[in-house]
């Protein structure tokens, strides 16, 4: 339950940051790549994540 | 660009009949079960997402609006990434209960069947623009490559190659929950080769054309105008509404939904897409730049620029790139299409057709049903076909692929209200839909009214889009709290809220327990909407599922079959016609916590312990903790409903009555086997609240329980808790310490008597003795003679019972050694044998000569001679008395049983008592037996009487003596 909460807080903090972030991801310049590299980065980080979930069952 | 068409069309079905062969292969098993099975190809499944709106419409999005295209990624791969909270609970339901699409899940978390159709409707209209867009990108793909075809004919034959695709791997079964391996199988090759062909046209546009990062930067910068379009800000409400629609499409679209729940085999294929599919989707997003920009440098952008990667091929004379993008847009095509198709026909077979269509007569309910969703399939197909006729030469795949994504976002208030909130009632969600619906109906149609009431309306949908689209959510999410919370639904609503919503206990609903039945009762209730054949089949399929036996159920068990059975038949016919059928005739009040079932929560609990966390955590420990305590508590104890039904039942109960608690939870007391029927439901009627030592024979033997209630109070009506002490223990060796005291004090007054009465009868016989040197008168020498004779048997009398006084006080001092229990006997044998009457028995000793006892011999010999005594009295002239003994571990059961007459029953519990004889005056002192007894006792034996040792002819006494074995060493 609490790491639901814990997600669901997230989940309500990045739709209040949205815009925010959104610009700062993708319209903050450099090059035009650097939207997918943070991407690849975060679902790196899903899926140790993910990986600690496995251990953890 | 011209391909000859034979050409194209070999293409096409090699391709399509590679994806016949591996979803055939699946089925008939003959790829490895590890493979079909394993997650990660489930998770690619899920690439189904990926149509040919992604595949070719985002070039269009990205060339008009630059990153915006990404939206469509982003929201599905948060979707995703979010899985844990949204679609893991979903599968936790799904599974739980049997729901094959979302109609299915709104139907029953709403317990209402209008909510299944209107849910269904809606899918079926926002899915008609999406499923028209695949047939429209394969018929412009290919006419593309061959003007000369007609676009409607390709249109035809894909949509045909597709119908049979789908019947033939997406309804092979009757039941919905039925994995479909062959189709996920496919999908996920799709999914793969679409990534293939699109990161291949990629690479060919990075390497091939731009020669690597610095060619491809320099052209950046010679054209700063297209990294800037690429780049350019778009309105940010429009981001986050777009991101929200592919979000909630990427769960609620039918196909989306159907292989992530339905087809679903783990819970660990859901946790492995939280980063395969943005994986998966980041690397179908990055190939869009390079292609775009290697189509402007190359100049192949057309005014289609849907198409570019179809085109780009064409423009560098590469025409092997260009089919690879064609198998690349068909695959995504035909993977999006079939299963949606497979996904939507069962749901309108639910919530269409089932409510309004009877089984016709003489036909097998599963072959009925198999029949009536492939024509569904083919009927929705051919209703595709007619849209993308109708509407998809006017429009572009790009405006199509936004209304149909923008219609699926009217489904997340009430996934969110199923997931979150248990208060949303069914009224509030069919007027949130109905409104949200109703605007994106009114934008999507906003051309036509202009022209119909002849007004300039000042805003145009295509511009505001996003505003219509927000304004559609919003006023469903505010219809549905309003709606809720004026008209909340009804109990049974609210059990299925409770169930659904995260963390919340899955139990059977409908708890009230039905009476005791059969399972043909159940078959009697569903025959007429499924045909006896298949009411029996499901019967029999749930009652095994569970292990029930055959004949006459307990309620408990009627409960469990009859909700195994809503179970399995949700996966047939879905919730709202499953629990329509088995529809109870006569609907039991709810009663809130009384009416529960206390264990079936438990059993619920007991699953459920490792989702548990925080003060749920603690307080189910707590719970745990009060429940182990009552389950080792060493006294009996038992609690009971209002109905005097069994709720609880301890180990020491079920010790105490040989009955286990999964076989009486759930009964009444007067169900429970003899003697514990009476003995505890009369108690439980009675006014007394303790009830000590109650007396009841079980198997032959005598057992004491005290027993004690007290009322549970308002938490459970008239509920009680039971308990029983078994004292059996305590009431024996009360009773044998009464003997003991009884012996005791009788020996005591012996041994004083013995004194007294010793003295004056030996003066008596020397005066006696005397007499005879004093006369010579015959009389008075036989007077003298008889005074002496009388004295001897006072003596004798006199002691034996000295013998009998002492027994018990030479404890310390008493011999102790290896005695042959044989000899012993032998021995008695010849010694009692000396009488001329007892000569004419027969004596057998068949004790083994190597059992030997830990004893004092004399004792034993005088047991023995009292016993072989006592058995030749009873015996007739020509009696046997045998004499039996085995061995049991440690102990020696030694039996001597005569042919006598027998012992009286009501004789047999004083034959122990000392004075107590049965022979006739003069003959016995009464003093034997108990003297055995002592002895016996002494030796830390028993002895036990039973008569008439034989039944049949209700004659005889059998003696049984267990004495210590002696095993080689002295016992302690």
């Amino acid at each position: 339950m609490v790491s639901h909460r814990l997600l669901l807080l997230f989940a309500l903090l990045t739709a209040l940051l949205a815009p925010y972030l959104l610009d700062l991801w993708l319209f903050s310049g450099g090059p035009w790549y650097r939207p997918f590299l943070i991407w690849l980065g975060l679902c790196m980080l899903v899926a140790l994540i993910e990986q600690w979930h496995r251990h953890e069952l | 660009m011209n391909f000859e068409l034979p050409q194209l069309l070999l293409i096409c079905f090699t391709y399509l009949l590679c994806l016949f062969g591996a979803a055939y292969l699946t089925e008939r098993g003959l790829l490895p079960p590890k493979l079909v099975r394993h997650p990660l190809l489930h998770a690619l499944s899920l690439g189904v997402y990926a149509s040919a709106w992604t595949f070719y419409g985002a070039f269009g999005v990205a060339a008009e609006s630059g990153l915006l295209y990404l939206g469509s990624y982003i929201g599905a791969a948060a979707a995703f990434m979010l899985a844990p909270v949204i679609l893991i609970p979903i599968l936790r339901i799904t599974r739980t209960y049997q729901l094959s699409s979302l109609a299915d899940l709104f139907a029953f978390r709403f317990r209402s069947g209008g909510v299944g159709t209107l849910t269904a409707l809606a899918l079926l209209v926002a899915c008609l623009p999406l499923l028209s867009i695949q047939i429209q990108a394969v018929s412009d793909s290919i006419y593309l490559l061959n003007q000369q075809v007609d676009r409607a004919q390709i249109a035809a034959g894909f949509c045909t190659i597709i119908a049979l695709f789908a019947i033939l791997f997406g309804a092979r079964r009757a039941s919905l929950r039925n994995s479909h391996s062959g189709l996920v199988v496919a999908v996920a090759i799709e999914s793969i080769i679409k990534l293939l062909a699109l990161v291949t046209v990629a690479l060919f546009a990075y390497f091939g054309f731009f020669e690597g990062h610095e060619g491809l930067q320099s052209w950046l910068d010679a054209n700063p105008l297209a990294l800037q379009q690429m780049q350019k800000p778009t309105t940010p409400g429009g981001w986050q509404v777009l991101i929200l629609a592919f979000f909630t499409s990427a769960v609620v679209m039918p196909h989306m939904f159907h292989l992530a729940f339905t087809e679903n085999v783990s819970y660990e294929s859901l946790y492995k897409a939280t980063w395969v599919m943005p994986l998966f989707l980041l690397l179908m997003a990055l190939c869009v730049p390079p292609i775009l920009w290697a189509a402007h440098a190359s100049g192949g952008m057309t005014t289609n620029s849907e198409f570019v990667v179809l085109n780009l091929g064409h423009t560098l004379n590469q025409p092997w790139l260009t089919l690879v993008a064609l198998i690349g847009g068909l695959s995504a095509a035909s993977g999006l299409i079939i299963v949606a198709v497979v996904a939507l026909a069962s749901m309108l077979q639910n919530h269409l057709v089932l409510p309004l269509v009877r089984r016709p007569e003489q036909t097998r309910f599963y072959t009925w049903l198999l029949w009536l969703r492939r024509f569904l399939i083919i009927l929705l197909i051919f209703a595709c076909y007619l849209f993308f006729i109708t509407f998809g030469e006017s429009f572009s795949l790009q405006q199509l692929g936004s209304l149909g994504f923008a219609a699926f976002l009217q489904f997340l208030p009430g996934l969110l209200a199923t997931l979150y909130w248990p208060g949303a009632s069914r009224r509030g969600f069919l007027l949130g839909l109905t409104g949200g619906f109703g605007i994106w109906l009114f934008a999507i149609t906003l051309p036509l009214h202009r022209e119909i009431l002849q007004i300039d309306i000042p805003i145009s949908s295509d511009q505001h889009w996003y505003l219509f689209v927000l304004l559609s959510v919003l006023l469903n999410l505010v219809l549905m709290v309003i709606g809720s919370l004026l008209f909340p639904g009804s109990s049974s609503e609210r059990q299925s809220a409770e169930a659904c919503v995260l963390n919340s206990l899955q139990r059977p609903l409908g708890l009230a327990l039905p009476a005791a039945g059969q399972a043909s009762d159940l078959v009697a209730q569903l025959e007429p909407r499924i045909g006896v054949d298949s009411a029996n089949r499901e019967v029999n399929r749930a009652r095994v599922e569970l292990n029930l036996p055959l004949g006459n159920l307990r309620p408990i068990d009627m409960l469990r079959l009859r909700n195994q059975l809503e179970h399995n038949l949700s996966g047939l016919l879905g919730p709202v016609e499953a629990a329509a059928i088995l529809q109870p005739r006569s609907a039991a009040p709810s009663a809130g916590f009384r009416a529960r079932e206390v264990h079936l929560l438990e059993q619920q609990l007991e699953h459920y312990d490792a989702r548990l966390s925080g003060l749920a955590a603690e307080l189910d420990q707590l719970r745990r903790y009060h429940r182990v305590t009552l389950q080792r508590l060493p006294i009996g104890a038992c609690t009971l409903n209002e109905e005097r039904r069994i709720q609880f039942w301890n180990s020491e109960l079920a010790r105490y009555t040989g009955i286990d608690d999964e076989s009486c939870i759930g009964l009444r007391l007067i169900s429970l086997p003899p003697p514990w029927d009476r003995l505890l439901d009369e108690f439980a009627s009675g006014d007394a609240h303790h009830e000590p030592a109650v007396q009841v024979d079980i198997n032959g033997f005598p057992r004491w329980f005290s027993l004690h209630k007290a009322s549970l109070g308002h938490a459970s009506a008239e509920g009680m808790v039971l308990l029983v002490e078994d004292e059996t223990e305590y009431q024996m060796i009360s009773r044998n310490l009464a003997h003991q005291e009884r012996l005791a004090s009788i020996g005591r007054f012996a041994a004083g008597v013995a004194h007294e009465i010793g003295n004056p009868v030996t003066g008596i016989a020397c005066l006696a003795q005397n007499l005879k040197l004093e006369t010579d008168t015959p009389e008075v020498l036989e007077t003298g003679e008889q005074i002496v004779e009388q004295t001897e048997r006072i003596s004798r009398i006199v002691q034996s019972l000295v013998r009998f006084a002492h027994t018990g006080r030479q404890q310390n001092s008493m011999l102790r050694e290896r005695v042959s229990l044989h000899e012993c006997i032998a021995d008695a044998i010849r010694l009692v044998q000396l009488d001329s009457r007892v000569r004419q028995q027969r004596f057998t000793n068949s004790v083994a000569t190597d059992l030997y006892s830990y004893a004092d011999p004399q004792q034993m010999l005088q047991v023995f001679i009292n016993l072989l005594n006592n058995a030749s009295d009873a015996s007739p002239d020509q009696g046997e008395i045998r004499i039996d003994a085995s061995s049991e571990g440690n102990r020696i059961l030694l039996s001597i049983t005569d042919e006598g007459s027998g012992i009286a029953p009501e004789h047999i519990e004083h034959l122990f008592e000392p004075f107590f004889t049965t022979k006739e005056p003069g003959k016995g002192t009464g003093l034997g037996l108990p003297l055995v007894y002592n002895i016996i006792t002494e030796h830390y034996g028993s002895i036990e009487l039973f008569s008439p040792a034989d039944k049949k002819q209700n004659n005889g006494t059998q003696v049984v003596i267990t004495l210590p074995r002696y095993n080689g060493s002295s016992p302690d």
